[in-house]
């Protein structure tokens, strides 16, 4: 082995070295290191799985967002409709009043104008009658002759 | 006021008394004068002129016939009071 340039001395010694480093290394580097990975490793995964789990809230929630989005949509169509209805009912109420309202007051003016022209007519009647007389009177005082007037006369008192 | 058959009987005498006397004038009205003739007639048609004193008087608006009063009563037997019958 002196031949081959071994030192065997040194050879045990670089044996037992690097036992001693093994074991060193073995106790205090790679234990922790491994232990360390294997923490972070579950935390990795704890992680992954509340990722997941939020992930799965999440969507569990739009799905309620939208479950409850389309209920308020639904809810708020059939709340339109209603209203509208309301003020289609109420519109034609308020036109149906004010129709008969129209009619009334048509009416009543037809009736006012109708006793107006009554009593105008009446008026005027009265008036031409007046006239009529206030005219033959005239005429018969101008064209009567005494002739005349003793002949009626005397008719008169013998038709009593 | 109580109203004893003596009084009530003068009252009645009283009225009599005055109709007699209002009924003793009557007026006629014509448009012209009436000539006694006329007047005649009249006072034969009419009982209520039996033995009243009658005058006669113009009135030139009733355009024909006669007018009657004797006391409050009138008679009205006028052309006008035709007239106003047609156009009343």
């Amino acid at each position: 082995m002196e031949a081959l340039g071994i030192d065997p001395k040194l050879l045990v010694a670089q044996i037992v070295n690097f036992a001693i480093f093994y074991l060193i290394f073995k106790k205090f580097v790679a234990k922790p290191l491994l232990s360390y990975m294997s923490k972070q490793q579950d935390e990795e995964s704890k992680r992954q799985k509340l990722s997941t789990d939020l992930q799965s809230a999440h969507e569990s929630m739009e799905s309620e967002k939208s479950k409850m989005m389309s209920e308020l949509k639904a809810k708020q169509k059939e709340l339109m409709t209603e209203a509208k209805k309301a003020a289609e009912e109420s519109k034609a109420e308020i036109v149906a009043q004010a129709q008969k309202q129209s009619a009334e007051i048509v009416t009543a003016g037809k009736d006012m104008i109708e006793a107006e022209r009554a009593a105008v007519q009446k008026e005027l009647g009265a008036y031409v009658k007046q006239m009529a007389q206030v005219a033959v009177e005239k005429g018969l005082a101008t064209y009567l002759t005494p002739e005349a007037q003793k002949e009626i006369t005397k008719h008169i008192i013998l038709s009593k | 006021m109580k109203l004893t058959p003596t009084l009530r009987q003068d009252l009645k005498n009283f009225l009599k008394a005055r109709l007699v006397d209002q009924s003793v004038t009557a007026h006629v009205y014509a448009p012209y004068m009436l000539s006694t003739d006329e007047v005649k007639q009249i006072v034969s048609k009419y009982e209520i002129l039996k033995g009243a004193q009658v005058t006669a008087h113009v009135d030139p608006t009733l355009l024909a016939g006669f007018v009657l009063e004797v006391g409050s009563k009138r008679i009205d037997c006028s052309l006008k009071s035709r007239l106003n019958t047609i156009f009343v």
